[in-house]
Protein backbone atom coordinates (compact mmCIF):
# COMPACT_ATOMS: atom_id res chain seq x y z
CA UNK A 1 0.00 0.00 0.00
CA UNK A 2 1.13 3.49 -0.88
CA UNK A 3 0.63 6.11 1.21
CA UNK A 4 1.13 9.96 0.52
CA UNK A 5 3.13 12.23 2.55
CA UNK A 6 -0.36 13.30 4.06
CA UNK A 7 -1.42 9.61 5.16
CA UNK A 8 2.01 8.98 6.38
CA UNK A 9 2.12 11.47 8.83
CA UNK A 10 -1.05 10.87 9.97
CA UNK A 11 -0.73 7.39 10.19
CA UNK A 12 2.99 8.09 11.80
CA UNK A 13 1.54 10.01 14.42
CA UNK A 14 -1.94 7.77 15.18
CA UNK A 15 1.08 4.95 15.37
CA UNK A 16 2.84 7.44 18.19
CA UNK A 17 -0.31 7.81 19.79
CA UNK A 18 -1.10 4.35 20.57
CA UNK A 19 2.35 3.15 21.08
CA UNK A 20 2.44 6.19 23.54
CA UNK A 21 -0.55 4.89 25.58
CA UNK A 22 1.18 1.90 26.00
CA UNK A 23 4.38 3.38 27.25
CA UNK A 24 2.95 5.39 30.17
CA UNK A 25 0.33 2.68 31.24
CA UNK A 26 3.19 0.17 31.31
CA UNK A 27 5.98 2.36 33.18
CA UNK A 28 3.20 3.83 35.64
CA UNK A 29 1.86 0.22 36.37
CA UNK A 30 5.31 -1.18 36.80
CA UNK A 31 5.70 1.02 39.78
CA UNK A 32 3.29 -1.45 41.35
CA UNK A 33 6.12 -4.18 41.47
CA UNK A 34 7.02 -5.20 45.02
CA UNK A 35 3.79 -3.24 46.31
CA UNK A 36 0.97 -4.78 44.80
CA UNK A 37 -1.38 -6.12 47.55
CA UNK A 38 0.09 -9.84 47.19
CA UNK A 39 2.69 -11.85 45.66
CA UNK A 40 1.07 -13.22 42.54
CA UNK A 41 -0.30 -9.60 41.80
CA UNK A 42 3.54 -8.15 42.29
CA UNK A 43 3.90 -10.49 38.84
CA UNK A 44 0.26 -10.28 37.26
CA UNK A 45 0.66 -6.84 37.22
CA UNK A 46 4.58 -6.36 36.14
CA UNK A 47 3.62 -8.71 33.53
CA UNK A 48 0.73 -6.71 32.14
CA UNK A 49 3.15 -3.99 32.62
CA UNK A 50 5.86 -5.76 30.52
CA UNK A 51 3.38 -6.11 27.83
CA UNK A 52 2.34 -2.67 27.32
CA UNK A 53 5.58 -1.78 26.28
CA UNK A 54 5.87 -4.56 24.22
CA UNK A 55 3.29 -3.37 22.45
CA UNK A 56 4.44 0.03 22.64
CA UNK A 57 7.93 -0.87 21.13
CA UNK A 58 5.85 -2.35 18.13
CA UNK A 59 4.50 0.96 17.69
CA UNK A 60 6.89 2.85 17.65
CA UNK A 61 8.78 -0.02 15.07
CA UNK A 62 5.92 0.36 12.95
CA UNK A 63 6.10 4.30 12.91
CA UNK A 64 9.83 4.20 12.39
CA UNK A 65 9.30 2.27 9.44
CA UNK A 66 7.00 4.54 7.93
CA UNK A 67 8.83 7.65 8.94
CA UNK A 68 12.38 6.86 8.82
CA UNK A 69 12.85 7.62 12.29
CA UNK A 70 13.90 4.99 15.05
CA UNK A 71 11.68 3.28 17.24
CA UNK A 72 13.87 3.52 20.39
CA UNK A 73 14.26 7.81 19.64
CA UNK A 74 10.62 7.61 19.74
CA UNK A 75 10.34 6.21 23.04
CA UNK A 76 12.74 8.14 24.74
CA UNK A 77 14.43 10.96 22.64
CA UNK A 78 10.96 13.13 21.81
CA UNK A 79 10.36 16.65 23.63
CA UNK A 80 7.94 16.06 26.79
CA UNK A 81 5.05 17.70 24.81
CA UNK A 82 4.93 15.65 21.59
CA UNK A 83 4.29 12.75 23.39
CA UNK A 84 -0.06 11.73 22.60
CA UNK A 85 -1.23 9.63 25.47
CA UNK A 86 -4.65 10.35 26.97
CA UNK A 87 -3.88 12.31 30.35
CA UNK A 88 -5.14 9.60 32.88
CA UNK A 89 -2.87 6.94 32.26
CA UNK A 90 0.37 9.03 33.55
CA UNK A 91 -0.47 9.76 37.00
CA UNK A 92 1.08 7.57 39.37
CA UNK A 93 -1.17 5.33 41.47
CA UNK A 94 1.28 3.83 44.14
CA UNK A 95 2.57 5.59 47.13
CA UNK A 96 6.34 6.97 46.68
CA UNK A 97 7.63 4.78 49.48
CA UNK A 98 9.90 6.19 52.14
CA UNK A 99 11.55 3.94 54.62
CA UNK A 100 10.62 5.37 57.74
CA UNK A 101 7.30 5.26 56.95
CA UNK A 102 5.57 8.73 55.79
CA UNK A 103 5.21 7.46 52.76
CA UNK A 104 3.54 10.53 50.28
CA UNK A 105 1.31 10.95 47.77
CA UNK A 106 -2.47 9.61 47.45
CA UNK A 107 -2.60 6.17 45.98
CA UNK A 108 -5.04 3.91 46.08
CA UNK A 109 -4.86 0.03 44.10
CA UNK A 110 -8.69 0.03 43.22
CA UNK A 111 -7.47 2.92 41.32
CA UNK A 112 -5.32 1.10 39.40
CA UNK A 113 -7.36 -1.87 39.29
CA UNK A 114 -10.42 0.53 37.15
CA UNK A 115 -8.11 2.34 35.11
CA UNK A 116 -6.14 -0.45 33.94
CA UNK A 117 -9.58 -2.70 33.24
CA UNK A 118 -11.43 0.32 31.66
CA UNK A 119 -8.33 1.04 29.53
CA UNK A 120 -8.09 -2.27 28.20
CA UNK A 121 -11.65 -2.24 27.59
CA UNK A 122 -11.26 0.76 25.33
CA UNK A 123 -7.64 -0.68 23.97
CA UNK A 124 -9.37 -4.07 23.10
CA UNK A 125 -11.91 -2.40 21.26
CA UNK A 126 -9.47 -0.06 19.14
CA UNK A 127 -7.06 -3.27 19.19
CA UNK A 128 -10.51 -4.86 17.50
CA UNK A 129 -11.07 -2.16 15.25
CA UNK A 130 -7.44 -2.04 13.81
CA UNK A 131 -7.20 -5.91 13.06
CA UNK A 132 -9.32 -4.79 9.64
CA UNK A 133 -7.53 -2.08 9.05
CA UNK A 134 -6.14 -1.67 5.35
CA UNK A 135 -2.25 -1.05 5.94
CA UNK A 136 -1.70 -4.61 6.59
CA UNK A 137 1.59 -4.18 8.89
CA UNK A 138 -1.01 -3.05 11.66
CA UNK A 139 -3.14 -5.48 10.92
CA UNK A 140 -1.24 -8.25 11.48
CA UNK A 141 0.61 -6.75 14.21
CA UNK A 142 -2.97 -5.91 16.13
CA UNK A 143 -3.95 -9.67 15.29
CA UNK A 144 -0.98 -10.73 17.92
CA UNK A 145 -0.97 -8.09 20.49
CA UNK A 146 -4.86 -9.06 20.52
CA UNK A 147 -4.31 -12.69 21.43
CA UNK A 148 -1.71 -11.31 24.51
CA UNK A 149 -4.76 -8.43 25.76
CA UNK A 150 -6.95 -11.40 26.40
CA UNK A 151 -4.97 -11.71 29.54
CA UNK A 152 -5.28 -8.49 30.65
CA UNK A 153 -8.89 -8.47 30.34
CA UNK A 154 -9.58 -11.83 32.32
CA UNK A 155 -7.42 -10.13 34.93
CA UNK A 156 -8.96 -6.63 35.09
CA UNK A 157 -12.51 -8.39 35.47
CA UNK A 158 -11.57 -10.54 37.80
CA UNK A 159 -10.53 -7.87 40.04
CA UNK A 160 -13.19 -5.59 39.52
CA UNK A 161 -15.86 -7.94 40.42
CA UNK A 162 -13.39 -8.72 43.03
CA UNK A 163 -13.29 -4.91 44.50
CA UNK A 164 -16.86 -4.49 43.15
CA UNK A 165 -18.71 -6.83 45.00
CA UNK A 166 -16.63 -8.15 48.13
CA UNK A 167 -16.86 -5.64 51.03
CA UNK A 168 -18.35 -2.15 51.67
CA UNK A 169 -15.10 -1.09 51.61
CA UNK A 170 -13.48 -1.69 48.26
CA UNK A 171 -16.76 -0.91 46.81
CA UNK A 172 -16.12 2.64 48.44
CA UNK A 173 -12.35 2.66 47.57
CA UNK A 174 -13.60 1.59 43.76
CA UNK A 175 -16.29 4.13 43.84
CA UNK A 176 -14.02 6.84 45.28
CA UNK A 177 -11.08 5.89 42.71
CA UNK A 178 -14.01 5.78 39.73
CA UNK A 179 -14.94 9.56 40.67
CA UNK A 180 -11.56 10.48 40.07
CA UNK A 181 -11.23 8.78 37.27
CA UNK A 182 -13.88 9.57 35.29
CA UNK A 183 -12.96 12.99 33.21
CA UNK A 184 -9.39 11.22 32.16
CA UNK A 185 -10.95 8.53 30.94
CA UNK A 186 -12.95 10.15 28.76
CA UNK A 187 -10.40 11.83 27.20
CA UNK A 188 -9.15 8.66 26.52
CA UNK A 189 -11.45 8.85 23.37
CA UNK A 190 -9.90 12.51 21.74
CA UNK A 191 -9.05 12.15 18.51
CA UNK A 192 -5.28 11.87 17.14
CA UNK A 193 -4.96 14.77 14.23
CA UNK A 194 -5.49 12.98 11.02
CA UNK A 195 -7.54 10.52 12.23
CA UNK A 196 -10.35 11.00 8.90
CA UNK A 197 -7.94 11.16 6.36
CA UNK A 198 -6.99 7.54 7.98
CA UNK A 199 -10.44 6.60 7.87
CA UNK A 200 -11.13 7.83 4.35
CA UNK A 201 -8.48 5.28 2.96
CA UNK A 202 -9.51 2.38 5.38
CA UNK A 203 -6.39 2.63 7.44
CA UNK A 204 -8.94 3.35 10.27
CA UNK A 205 -12.02 1.75 10.54
CA UNK A 206 -13.05 3.10 13.33
CA UNK A 207 -11.68 6.68 14.68
CA UNK A 208 -10.83 7.12 18.68
CA UNK A 209 -13.88 8.95 19.19
CA UNK A 210 -16.46 6.64 17.81
CA UNK A 211 -14.86 3.32 20.25
CA UNK A 212 -16.88 5.62 22.94
CA UNK A 213 -20.25 4.86 22.75
CA UNK A 214 -19.62 0.87 22.43
CA UNK A 215 -17.28 0.99 25.53
CA UNK A 216 -20.12 2.95 27.73
CA UNK A 217 -22.65 0.24 26.56
CA UNK A 218 -19.48 -2.81 28.29
CA UNK A 219 -18.38 -0.01 31.04
CA UNK A 220 -22.49 0.48 31.70
CA UNK A 221 -22.92 -2.98 32.40
CA UNK A 222 -19.66 -3.41 34.47
CA UNK A 223 -21.25 -0.49 36.73
CA UNK A 224 -24.60 -1.37 37.04
CA UNK A 225 -24.91 -4.51 38.72
CA UNK A 226 -22.77 -3.24 41.76
CA UNK A 227 -24.23 0.40 41.84
CA UNK A 228 -21.23 1.87 40.50
CA UNK A 229 -20.92 5.69 39.34
CA UNK A 230 -21.07 5.87 35.77
CA UNK A 231 -20.24 9.01 33.56
CA UNK A 232 -23.30 9.10 30.81
CA UNK A 233 -26.53 9.03 30.26
CA UNK A 234 -29.10 7.58 27.38
CA UNK A 235 -30.69 9.93 25.25
CA UNK A 236 -33.14 8.14 23.02
CA UNK A 237 -30.49 5.96 21.32
CA UNK A 238 -27.10 8.15 21.80
CA UNK A 239 -25.22 8.54 25.02
CA UNK A 240 -24.79 12.05 26.39
CA UNK A 241 -21.70 13.13 29.06
CA UNK A 242 -22.61 13.91 32.15
CA UNK A 243 -18.88 14.53 33.26
CA UNK A 244 -16.63 16.78 31.09
CA UNK A 245 -13.57 14.64 29.78
CA UNK A 246 -10.19 15.80 30.46
CA UNK A 247 -8.69 16.34 27.33
CA UNK A 248 -5.48 17.76 25.35
CA UNK A 249 -3.50 14.86 25.67
CA UNK A 250 -3.30 13.61 22.29
CA UNK A 251 -1.99 16.99 21.59
CA UNK A 252 0.51 16.73 23.63
CA UNK A 253 -0.86 18.87 26.55
CA UNK A 254 0.02 17.22 30.11
CA UNK A 255 -0.41 17.96 33.74
CA UNK A 256 2.38 17.37 36.57
CA UNK A 257 1.87 13.11 36.34
CA UNK A 258 3.61 13.22 32.95
CA UNK A 259 6.28 15.70 34.50
CA UNK A 260 7.51 13.56 36.85
CA UNK A 261 7.30 10.30 34.48
CA UNK A 262 8.98 11.99 32.07
CA UNK A 263 11.77 13.28 33.71
CA UNK A 264 12.54 9.65 34.97
CA UNK A 265 11.78 8.00 32.05
CA UNK A 266 14.20 10.01 30.13
CA UNK A 267 16.92 10.29 32.94
CA UNK A 268 19.68 7.88 31.24
CA UNK A 269 18.97 8.58 27.67
CA UNK A 270 19.15 12.68 28.44
CA UNK A 271 22.86 12.08 30.92
CA UNK A 272 24.09 9.61 27.64
CA UNK A 273 22.35 9.68 24.41
CA UNK A 274 24.34 7.50 22.63
CA UNK A 275 24.35 4.80 25.84
CA UNK A 276 24.07 1.20 25.54
CA UNK A 277 24.56 -1.95 27.77
CA UNK B 1 34.64 -25.97 8.66
CA UNK B 2 31.65 -26.24 6.30
CA UNK B 3 31.93 -23.44 3.73
CA UNK B 4 29.45 -20.96 3.30
CA UNK B 5 28.18 -22.46 -0.20
CA UNK B 6 28.29 -25.90 1.59
CA UNK B 7 25.74 -24.85 3.78
CA UNK B 8 22.04 -26.81 3.56
CA UNK B 9 19.26 -24.74 5.66
CA UNK B 10 19.04 -28.01 7.05
CA UNK B 11 22.22 -27.05 8.59
CA UNK B 12 21.60 -24.23 9.87
CA UNK B 13 18.39 -25.51 11.45
CA UNK B 14 20.62 -28.46 13.10
CA UNK B 15 22.62 -25.67 14.25
CA UNK B 16 19.76 -23.57 15.56
CA UNK B 17 18.38 -26.79 17.18
CA UNK B 18 21.72 -26.52 20.01
CA UNK B 19 20.57 -23.25 21.05
CA UNK B 20 18.36 -23.45 24.48
CA UNK B 21 15.58 -20.75 25.24
CA UNK B 22 17.08 -18.24 27.16
CA UNK B 23 14.41 -18.04 29.94
CA UNK B 24 13.58 -22.08 29.43
CA UNK B 25 16.77 -23.98 28.50
CA UNK B 26 15.12 -27.15 28.60
CA UNK B 27 13.69 -26.67 25.04
CA UNK B 28 15.42 -25.29 21.94
CA UNK B 29 14.76 -22.47 19.65
CA UNK B 30 13.24 -24.30 16.90
CA UNK B 31 11.74 -27.28 18.98
CA UNK B 32 9.65 -24.05 20.77
CA UNK B 33 8.86 -22.78 17.19
CA UNK B 34 10.25 -19.31 17.11
CA UNK B 35 12.49 -20.05 14.33
CA UNK B 36 10.07 -18.97 10.91
CA UNK B 37 12.16 -19.42 8.45
CA UNK B 38 15.57 -19.83 7.42
CA UNK B 39 17.11 -18.76 4.10
CA UNK B 40 21.06 -19.70 2.89
CA UNK B 41 22.10 -17.08 0.11
CA UNK B 42 24.82 -14.31 0.52
CA UNK B 43 23.73 -14.52 3.92
CA UNK B 44 22.33 -16.55 6.07
CA UNK B 45 18.63 -15.45 7.31
CA UNK B 46 16.76 -16.23 10.55
CA UNK B 47 13.35 -15.09 11.20
CA UNK B 48 12.36 -15.18 14.85
CA UNK B 49 8.99 -14.87 16.32
CA UNK B 50 8.65 -14.13 19.40
CA UNK B 51 6.49 -15.88 21.95
CA UNK B 52 4.88 -12.16 23.58
CA UNK B 53 5.90 -9.16 22.34
CA UNK B 54 7.27 -7.78 24.77
CA UNK B 55 9.19 -10.37 25.43
CA UNK B 56 12.77 -9.11 27.27
CA UNK B 57 14.79 -12.25 25.46
CA UNK B 58 14.26 -11.39 22.39
CA UNK B 59 17.83 -9.59 22.29
CA UNK B 60 19.22 -12.72 23.87
CA UNK B 61 18.05 -14.81 21.30
CA UNK B 62 19.08 -12.67 18.41
CA UNK B 63 23.14 -12.55 19.98
CA UNK B 64 23.00 -16.30 20.59
CA UNK B 65 21.65 -17.18 17.03
CA UNK B 66 24.26 -14.30 15.46
CA UNK B 67 27.02 -15.96 17.52
CA UNK B 68 26.60 -19.33 16.91
CA UNK B 69 26.02 -18.74 13.19
CA UNK B 70 28.78 -16.83 12.85
CA UNK B 71 31.14 -19.59 11.77
CA UNK B 72 29.33 -19.85 8.73
CA UNK B 73 29.08 -16.60 7.14
CA UNK B 74 27.36 -13.11 7.54
CA UNK B 75 24.30 -13.48 9.07
CA UNK B 76 20.97 -11.72 9.90
CA UNK B 77 18.37 -12.30 11.94
CA UNK B 78 14.98 -10.48 11.50
CA UNK B 79 12.39 -10.43 14.18
CA UNK B 80 8.96 -10.38 12.60
CA UNK B 81 5.94 -9.21 14.17
CA UNK B 82 3.59 -9.61 11.25
CA UNK B 83 3.05 -13.26 11.83
CA UNK B 84 1.61 -14.39 14.91
CA UNK B 85 3.57 -17.15 16.97
CA UNK B 86 0.78 -19.50 18.81
CA UNK B 87 1.45 -22.08 21.56
CA UNK B 88 0.49 -24.30 18.21
CA UNK B 89 3.78 -24.16 16.90
CA UNK B 90 5.74 -25.86 19.54
CA UNK B 91 6.43 -29.25 18.56
CA UNK B 92 5.92 -32.34 20.10
CA UNK B 93 9.69 -33.24 20.71
CA UNK B 94 9.26 -29.81 22.39
CA UNK B 95 6.05 -30.50 23.91
CA UNK B 96 7.89 -33.53 25.99
CA UNK B 97 10.99 -31.69 26.85
CA UNK B 98 8.58 -29.45 28.43
CA UNK B 99 6.96 -32.43 30.18
CA UNK B 100 10.78 -33.74 30.94
CA UNK B 101 11.01 -30.41 33.45
CA UNK B 102 8.14 -30.70 34.77
CA UNK B 103 6.25 -27.88 32.50
CA UNK B 104 2.88 -28.81 31.54
CA UNK B 105 2.64 -28.29 27.54
CA UNK B 106 -0.30 -26.05 26.26
CA UNK B 107 -3.45 -28.97 25.43
CA UNK B 108 -2.95 -30.40 21.53
CA UNK B 109 -5.19 -28.44 19.59
CA UNK B 110 -8.26 -30.95 18.52
CA UNK B 111 -8.21 -29.74 14.81
CA UNK B 112 -5.58 -30.14 11.93
CA UNK B 113 -5.91 -26.23 10.98
CA UNK B 114 -3.09 -24.22 9.35
CA UNK B 115 -0.62 -22.57 11.61
CA UNK B 116 0.56 -19.08 11.43
CA UNK B 117 -0.72 -16.97 8.91
CA UNK B 118 -3.94 -19.11 8.05
CA UNK B 119 -4.86 -19.98 11.29
CA UNK B 120 -8.01 -18.60 12.59
CA UNK B 121 -8.09 -17.04 16.17
CA UNK B 122 -8.34 -19.86 18.71
CA UNK B 123 -12.49 -19.84 19.52
CA UNK B 124 -14.47 -22.31 20.84
CA UNK B 125 -15.33 -24.43 18.01
CA UNK B 126 -11.29 -25.16 17.80
CA UNK B 127 -10.35 -25.41 20.82
CA UNK B 128 -11.26 -27.88 23.55
CA UNK B 129 -8.23 -26.67 25.33
CA UNK B 130 -7.67 -25.41 29.19
CA UNK B 131 -8.35 -21.57 28.15
CA UNK B 132 -11.44 -22.16 25.82
CA UNK B 133 -13.50 -20.90 28.39
CA UNK B 134 -12.77 -17.27 27.83
CA UNK B 135 -14.09 -17.03 23.82
CA UNK B 136 -16.51 -19.13 24.81
CA UNK B 137 -18.61 -19.27 27.92
CA UNK B 138 -18.56 -18.43 30.91
CA UNK B 139 -16.59 -20.25 33.78
CA UNK B 140 -13.54 -18.19 32.48
CA UNK B 141 -13.13 -16.49 35.55
CA UNK B 142 -13.38 -17.60 39.27
CA UNK B 143 -15.21 -14.88 41.41
CA UNK B 144 -13.79 -15.14 45.19
CA UNK B 145 -17.19 -13.81 46.39
CA UNK B 146 -19.47 -15.50 44.99
CA UNK B 147 -22.64 -13.59 46.52
CA UNK B 148 -21.67 -10.01 43.84
CA UNK B 149 -24.08 -9.44 42.00
CA UNK B 150 -24.51 -11.32 38.63
CA UNK B 151 -25.39 -9.23 36.09
CA UNK B 152 -21.66 -9.60 34.51
CA UNK B 153 -20.57 -12.88 35.20
CA UNK B 154 -17.80 -12.96 33.24
CA UNK B 155 -15.78 -11.22 30.55
CA UNK B 156 -18.01 -12.72 27.58
CA UNK B 157 -21.22 -10.44 29.44
CA UNK B 158 -18.58 -7.24 29.06
CA UNK B 159 -17.10 -7.56 26.08
CA UNK B 160 -18.96 -9.37 23.60
CA UNK B 161 -19.75 -13.50 22.89
CA UNK B 162 -16.15 -13.62 21.74
CA UNK B 163 -12.96 -10.92 22.86
CA UNK B 164 -10.86 -12.27 20.05
CA UNK B 165 -13.73 -12.65 17.37
CA UNK B 166 -15.19 -9.13 17.19
CA UNK B 167 -16.06 -8.28 13.76
CA UNK B 168 -13.76 -5.98 13.06
CA UNK B 169 -16.06 -3.22 11.67
CA UNK B 170 -18.32 -3.51 14.53
CA UNK B 171 -17.25 -0.87 16.98
CA UNK B 172 -18.66 1.40 14.58
CA UNK B 173 -21.01 3.01 16.71
CA UNK B 174 -23.70 4.66 14.88
CA UNK B 175 -27.05 4.09 16.46
CA UNK B 176 -25.59 4.24 19.92
CA UNK B 177 -25.69 0.71 20.25
CA UNK B 178 -23.13 -2.06 20.58
CA UNK B 179 -21.68 -3.83 17.99
CA UNK B 180 -24.01 -6.35 16.45
CA UNK B 181 -21.94 -8.86 18.26
CA UNK B 182 -22.44 -7.79 21.42
CA UNK B 183 -26.23 -6.83 20.97
CA UNK B 184 -27.43 -9.85 22.91
CA UNK B 185 -25.27 -8.83 25.84
CA UNK B 186 -25.50 -5.86 26.86
CA UNK B 187 -26.93 -4.14 30.16
CA UNK B 188 -30.64 -5.68 30.31
CA UNK B 189 -30.13 -8.09 28.09
CA UNK B 190 -31.38 -11.65 29.83
CA UNK B 191 -28.62 -13.45 30.67
CA UNK B 192 -27.52 -16.57 28.16
CA UNK B 193 -27.58 -19.95 29.15
CA UNK B 194 -24.94 -20.92 31.51
CA UNK B 195 -24.66 -17.53 33.29
CA UNK B 196 -24.13 -18.00 37.02
CA UNK B 197 -22.05 -20.63 36.53
CA UNK B 198 -19.59 -19.45 39.87
CA UNK B 199 -17.00 -21.01 40.68
CA UNK B 200 -16.05 -21.34 44.19
CA UNK B 201 -12.33 -21.03 45.35
CA UNK B 202 -10.94 -23.93 47.36
CA UNK B 203 -10.85 -22.90 50.49
CA UNK B 204 -6.97 -22.57 50.71
CA UNK B 205 -6.88 -20.12 48.01
CA UNK B 206 -6.01 -17.23 49.32
CA UNK B 207 -5.09 -15.48 46.24
CA UNK B 208 -7.30 -13.09 44.27
CA UNK B 209 -5.76 -13.74 40.91
CA UNK B 210 -7.95 -14.98 38.02
CA UNK B 211 -8.55 -19.07 37.96
CA UNK B 212 -9.46 -21.02 34.92
CA UNK B 213 -8.54 -24.50 35.54
CA UNK B 214 -8.80 -27.40 37.08
CA UNK B 215 -10.55 -28.63 39.35
CA UNK B 216 -12.46 -25.19 38.57
CA UNK B 217 -12.99 -25.74 35.06
CA UNK B 218 -14.14 -29.16 33.03
CA UNK B 219 -11.01 -29.79 32.00
CA UNK B 220 -8.27 -30.57 33.99
CA UNK B 221 -4.65 -29.79 33.88
CA UNK B 222 -2.54 -33.12 34.92
CA UNK B 223 -0.07 -32.61 37.66
CA UNK B 224 3.44 -32.80 35.75
CA UNK B 225 4.55 -34.90 39.31
CA UNK B 226 1.80 -37.43 39.97
CA UNK B 227 -0.62 -36.81 37.22
CA UNK B 228 -3.67 -36.33 39.97
CA UNK B 229 -5.74 -33.65 38.03
CA UNK B 230 -6.99 -32.11 41.66
CA UNK B 231 -5.31 -29.27 40.52
CA UNK B 232 -5.67 -25.38 40.50
CA UNK B 233 -4.45 -22.51 38.76
CA UNK B 234 -2.43 -20.35 41.04
CA UNK B 235 -1.41 -17.55 38.93
CA UNK B 236 -2.30 -16.87 35.79
CA UNK B 237 0.85 -14.69 35.34
CA UNK B 238 4.14 -16.91 36.54
CA UNK B 239 7.97 -16.15 36.03
CA UNK B 240 7.58 -15.36 31.86
CA UNK B 241 4.65 -14.35 30.47
CA UNK B 242 4.42 -18.00 28.46
CA UNK B 243 4.32 -19.08 32.00
CA UNK B 244 1.39 -20.00 34.62
CA UNK B 245 1.16 -21.00 38.05
CA UNK B 246 -0.38 -24.05 39.34
CA UNK B 247 -1.01 -25.99 42.33
CA UNK B 248 -1.23 -30.29 43.00
CA UNK B 249 -3.48 -30.58 46.10
CA UNK B 250 -2.76 -33.88 45.85
CA UNK B 251 0.88 -34.04 46.17
CA UNK B 252 0.91 -30.79 47.16
CA UNK B 253 3.69 -29.17 44.58
CA UNK B 254 3.48 -26.02 42.54
CA UNK B 255 4.24 -26.13 39.22
CA UNK B 256 3.60 -23.97 35.95
CA UNK B 257 1.96 -25.12 32.61
CA UNK B 258 2.31 -22.97 29.40
CA UNK B 259 -0.15 -20.63 28.61
CA UNK B 260 -2.22 -20.98 25.23
CA UNK B 261 -1.81 -18.11 23.09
Amino acid sequence: MTLTPELQQALTRYLLTIGDDELVLGSRDSEWTGVAPMVEEDVAFSSLAQDEIGHARLCYMLAAELSGGDADAFAFLRPRDQFYHARVLEDRTTPIYDPEGSHQGHADWAKAVARRFLYDLFDALRVASLIASAYEPLARAMQKVQREERYHLWHGEAWWQTLAGSSPESHARLEESLRELWPGLLGLFEEAPGEHLLQDAGILLTRTSQLLAPWLERVQSCCQPYNLPFPAHKVGEHWQLDIEPLQGGRQGQHGSGWDDLYAEMTMVRSIEPEGVW
Amino acid sequence: MEKADMLTEQTIWDILRQIPDPELPTINLVDLGVIRKVEVGDSILVELLPTFIGCPALDMMSREIMEKLAPYGPVEVKIVYSDAWTTECISEAGREMLRQAKIVPPPVPNHAGPVGDDAPLPGPATRAGDDAPLPGHPQGVALLYTSSPRATCCLSCIVGPSPCGWPAGSAEPGSGAGPAGVAGSGPGAAPAVGHGNFIELPARASRLTPRSHAPDTSVAVACPYCGSSNTSQENLFGPTPCRAICYCHNCHQPFERFKTV
